[in-house]
């Protein structure tokens, strides 16, 4: 067997790391106003760090990627049932149902459900190229299994991690090769979806108008709904070039709400600066380029699609959590891969991250087969 | 393959897309952090809503032997937020036990107030350490100051108060907060939601720096005794109120100023330095000082009293109570003439009672920074009529302020020499290091030693056997003088019959005077009224009270004094006469002396003291400055401080439309004076209804003065 792309061993291990330093960083206040005890998420975090290393190695080292095609249906019928499964027994939180409890682990089934509907699309896609099975059945069965799964996150209600799992589908169904004209529809039909659901929920349609008003605007109302954006703006501009060092930061002191979840970038802006963004920023788009270049390597089209669904998974979490935390798009509870505190997300992204080394294993052998048949019988 | 390159197309446009995104936000998260870092670093400033003061203590003001008159106290509070508790009952038990507090009270205002209630209020330190030390979980400490006053409300015009800030409002506290107040330091806490906020575990803070301390002259036992005498005599004789001040005369330091009745913070003013009035016979000294300064007149010297009644000059007709056909100069002082004084004062002229009256600092503050201060009130001889001269001699058309009077005593006490006032020997740093040392400092030398020698016997003739014998003390021999003036009633626009300030200036020991101290009583009403009468016997019983007292001002410790300062060497004065102003004022400074011009005009006409005299270096000399002859009529004259019929007397040979708003004296005038005057222009005054100054001629002559020589025209109290 290959040896794969290392680097998808190592990126995801520094941002993991980093991540955990980052979450200590910002929580510590938090946990001592809530629990008493600087370390409460520190400690959680760092478990969920060696499970999620765990995870890692065994997803890059144990899977089978041919009884991984054959289990993705099943997968996703388990996926679906955890998602149907928290709204009987789910915990509210936030205005929204998104926790379920098993055994000592709370569990978020959205970042179950969005890998095992990733998977299970590549293994549709490529028994079913949307190029060639025309636009009713090529794009609508898969356009319908994704619905399903972002319509069960929708309900919950996770208006931002439904978009993305759509996005991405949308995406998959781009890489593989449906024709641009089909493509169309999905995309009017995602934003009806979109405004209704905005429409439906107030805090969401607050959220928005918000941050229209602050795009058009360049104002906040610092105060009521613009608050939690307007101290992330203040926390990143206010870190300057070199920022004001590790653990320096003021604005996790219980001015940034989430601090160690959904706005984790902005403390670590905060803290260590346009240096250290500027850091965080090369190993994310060092990330992403592997990821693509897996994908791109990928000869098999489950491994190709796979590797593309989840490589866009990441890079979409990364991208909208980082937009938000700038301003660039409406406030929504999206986790920073690897970095967030967060046990499922975590776990997701690793394995995520573990399959696409698998992938490149698998790519690399391939190479190595083509190399070999073209090099002749030479010894 | 085509649908390969599709595919290879389409995976590059995807990566394209995540990188392109990718680099946006990196660049939006540098224009964040490097374009806009100083706005977004000022509004992570501005979350200091939840910065908190942390008040420093502010410094102490302690009198001349470091004794405290006023510090701050720590006090501690004590809060509770019952809803914290795990269990209030047992705390409020405990709280109740500690604090001396009933428990069943304590616990219903727990289970009344469960968010938040005040415990106890400005407890000592040590009972705020004792809860402390218990640890309770909801029971909350906090560390206030209070001001607090040794001598309660005796000192307290002096000393001033401060607010509920902690800065300093009116007096010393005033004029020293910038050494008191401190810096304030801050520290950084957070609230969440209303119950509770965290404090910043470290850094973020910054300790505040405790005010300085000062070391006032001020003596705490005499304020008291001082305060205690005066209080009894106000109120013994139904008085409206009372001032003192004592100083030292060697020094010019201040060891007293007392204020009876004590008026609510905000009224109260430290009158020995705020009040002008007419000083009346105190004032006497002057021209006798002048007399004998300029060999004027011998102590011996015979000068006709005419049985009580004479005209001294023409119009001016005075009065005498002790009524007798003449007196030497030397009982002239004894049983205060005024007719005597009214003649050394027209002997004396008003070019030497103007300057002697100056160079004792009448007429201009003492320099002495305090809050409110007042300058008395000497007009130039410009705007003097010919009664001014005498009328000034007995202390009429003149106002003093205490302080003025006791710092002219003291320059007789210490041999002649003018003493600037003091009120602040040493600035200590927060941590009781001395910061600045103050030593006295001679303004001039006014008299001769042997002038203030004579001065001194006639003072001490005074209280052994003349107008003040009230004060006399066997076996301690005391000097002063006493003034009888009466009040000038704003009402009825003249002297109020009855109405008299009392006062008695005096110093001792006689032969070595340590303390200079000056007594007024307003309006005593029990039917005495002279100053040998009422004042004289509170400073009698003050110096009594420091002769018991063991280590007072008489004591055996008394002599040790700073060195007295230096004299400065005398300078002859320069010719000036028809210098230009600006040749004149740099003359004078290449001198030693400084410049005080009075007039307008291109050139110097006139000078005082006459050139080729000696004069004291740092002394002042008048130049009168005047336009060439010829052109006096094409120039405005002066007409601020004249009362409006005058001034209009003036104008009308000039020729000029005049317009007058207002009513009473000139306060202020348009061309200004000096100014070149075309006939037929038009000329502004302002003016404001007022007592016209002492200075301006009168109607009528100044002829039925009160039958008592102590009793005099006085006085405006106040302003």
């Amino acid at each position: 067997m290959n040896r794969g792309d290392r680097w998808l061993i190592v990126l995801p291990l520094l941002l993991t790391a980093l991540g955990v330093i980052m979450v200590y960083s910002s929580s510590a206040i938090l946990g001592i106003t809530r629990y008493q005890d600087p370390n409460y998420f520190l400690a959680r975090q760092v478990l969920r760090a060696g499970l999620g290393v765990l995870v890692l190695l065994a997803c890059a080292t144990q899977v089978d990627l041919k009884k991984l095609e054959r289990a993705a249906p099943v997968l996703f019928g388990a996926g679906i049932a955890l998602l149907v499964a928290v709204f009987a027994l789910g915990h509210v939180s936030n205005g929204a149902t998104r926790w379920l409890r098993i055994g000592f682990l709370s569990v978020q089934p959205t970042d179950v459900g969005r890998l095992t509907a990733v998977t299970f699309l590549a293994w549709w896609l490529k028994r079913n190229p949307p190029a060639e099975r025309g636009f009713v059945r090529g794009l609508l069965p898969p356009l319908g299994f994704v619905g399903a799964v972002a319509g069960l996150i929708l309900l919950q209600p996770n208006l931002s991690s439904a978009g993305l799992l759509g996005i991405t589908g949308f995406l998959m169904l781009f890489l593989a090769g449906a024709p641009l004209l089909h493509l169309a529809a999905p995309v009017a039909a995602g934003l009806v979806t979109g405004v209704v659901m905005i429409e439906r929920h107030p805090y969401q349609m607050q959220r928005v108008a918000t941050f229209v008003h602050f795009v058009f605007t360049g104002t906040l109302d610092q105060r009521g709904a613009g608050w939690q954006l307007d101290q992330s703006l203040i926390a990143i501009g206010s870190g300057g070039w070199f920022g004001r060092g590790l653990g320096g930061g003021l604005q996790k002191y219980l001015f940034l709400p989430e601090a160690h979840t959904d706005f984790i970038f902005s403390i670590l802006a905060e803290e260590l600066g346009f240096i250290g963004t500027s850091a965080l920023f090369v190993l994310l788009a060092l990330l992403l380029w592997r990821c693509m270049r897996v994908v791109a390597h990928a000869a098999d089209p489950f491994h190709f699609l796979l590797a593309g669904g989840l490589t866009l998974q990441i890079g979409l979490y990364a991208l909208a959590n980082l937009a938000v935390a700038t301003g660039l798009a409406p406030t929504t509870g999206l986790p920073l891969p690897f970095v967030s505190y967060g046990g499922t997300a975590l776990l997701a992204n690793l394995a995520a991250a573990g399959l696409l080394y698998r992938i490149s294993a698998m790519n690399a052998s391939t190479d190595a087969l083509v190399r070999q048949r073209w090099s002749g019988g030479r010894p | 393959m085509a649908h390969r390159d599709s595919r290879r197309s389409r995976v590059l446009v995807a990566a394209a897309g995540l990188l392109l995104c990718l680099v946006v936000l990196w660049l939006r998260v540098g224009w964040l952090q490097v374009v806009q870092h100083s706005y977004y670093a000022g509004r992570a400033e501005l979350n200091q809503e939840q910065r908190v003061l942390v008040r420093p203590v502010r410094g102490e003001l302690l009198d001349r032997r470091g004794r405290p008159l006023a510090r701050d106290l720590l006090t501690c509070s004590v809060s509770a937020a019952p809803r914290e508790m795990a269990d209030p009952a047992a705390v409020a038990r405990g709280l109740a036990a500690l604090l001396h507090l009933d428990a069943r009270w304590l616990a219903g205002e727990f289970r009344a107030h469960p968010r938040f209630v005040w415990v106890a209020r400005h407890q000592p330190p040590e009972v705020g350490e004792t809860v402390a030390a218990r640890n309770w979980r909801g029971v909350h400490l906090s560390v206030e100051t209070r001001r607090d006053y040794t001598l309660g409300a005796a000192a307290s015009e002096i000393l001033g108060r401060t607010d509920l800030d902690d800065s300093g409002v009116d007096g010393l506290e005033l004029q020293l907060d910038g050494e008191l107040r401190g810096r304030p330091g801050w520290s950084t806490m957070f609230r969440v939601g209303k119950s509770h906020t965290v404090g910043l575990p470290r850094g973020l803070n910054r300790a505040p720096a405790d005010g300085r301390s000062a070391v006032l002259t001020l003596d705490l036992d005499l304020q008291g005794i001082v305060e205690h005498h005066l209080a009894r005599a106000v109120d013994s004789l139904r008085a409206v109120r009372g001032f003192a001040l004592f100083l030292d005369p060697r020094t010019g330091e201040i060891l007293a100023s007392v204020c009876v009745p004590h008026l609510p913070p905000g009224k109260a003013r430290n009158w020995p330095f705020t009040d002008q009035y007419e000083p009346g016979s105190t004032f006497k000294v002057v021209a006798a000082g002048i007399a004998l300064e300029e060999n004027l007149a011998r102590p011996g010297q015979y000068f006709e009293a005419g049985l009580g009644r004479v005209l001294v000059a023409p119009g001016c007709r005075f009065a005498d109570s002790h009524e007798a056909a003449g007196f030497t100069l030397f009982g002239a002082v004894q049983y205060s003439s005024n007719i005597v004084m009214a003649r050394l004062g027209l002997l004396a002229g008003s070019e030497r009672l103007y300057r002697y009256a100056t160079a004792l600092g009448f007429g201009s503050l003492t320099g002495l920074d305090f809050p409110g201060e007042a300058a008395g009130r000497l007009h130039s001889p410009a705007h003097w009529s010919a009664r001014s001269c005498p009328t000034i001699a007995i202390g009429h058309e003149v106002s003093v302020t205490p302080l003025q009077l006791a710092l002219a005593y003291a320059a007789i006490a210490n041999g002649g020499v003018l003493m600037e006032p003091m009120l602040v020997r040493e600035v200590r740093g927060a941590g009781g290091g001395a910061l600045h040392r103050y030593g006295p400092r001679a303004a001039r030398r006014v008299f001769s030693e042997a002038t203030t020698a004579s001065l001194r016997e006639m003072l001490t003739a005074v209280v052994d056997s003349g107008t003040a014998k009230a004060a006399r003390i066997p076996g301690f021999v005391l000097a002063g003088k006493t003034g009888t003036a009466q009040k000038f009633d704003p009402v009825i626009k003249g002297y109020s019959p009855g109405k008299y300030l009392s006062s008695f200036v005096g110093f001792a020991p006689a032969n070595a005077p340590t303390l200079v101290g000056i007594v007024v009583i307003d309006e005593p009403r029990t039917g005495h009224y002279y100053g040998g009468e009422i004042a004289a016997p509170v400073f009698r019983e003050v110096m009594l009270d420091l002769r018991r007292l063991p280590d007072g001002p008489f004591g055996t410790g008394s002599t040790e004094v700073a060195a007295k300062p230096p004299v400065p060497a005398a300078v002859v004065v320069p010719d000036l006469r028809l210098l230009p102003q600006s040749a004149a004022e740099r003359r004078l400074a290449e001198n030693g002396l400084r410049a005080r011009f009075e007039g307008r005009g291109p050139r110097a006409l006139a000078q005082s003291p006459a050139a080729g005299q000696a004069a004291e270096r740092g002394a002042s000399v008048t130049v009168w400055l005047a336009a060439p002859a010829g052109s006096a009529g094409l120039v405005q004259p002066d007409l601020v401080g004249l009362p409006l019929r005058e001034a209009l007397r003036r104008l009308t040979p000039r020729q000029v439309r005049t317009r007058i708003t207002g009513s009473g004296i000139v306060v202020r005038q348009a061309p200004e004076a000096g100014m070149p005057l075309v006939p037929g222009s038009e000329c502004r005054l302002w003016c404001e209804p007022g007592v016209p100054p002492a200075a301006s001629p009168s109607p009528g002559p100044l002829s039925v003065l009160p039958a008592h020589a102590e009793r005099a025209n006085a006085v405006r109290t106040g302003a």
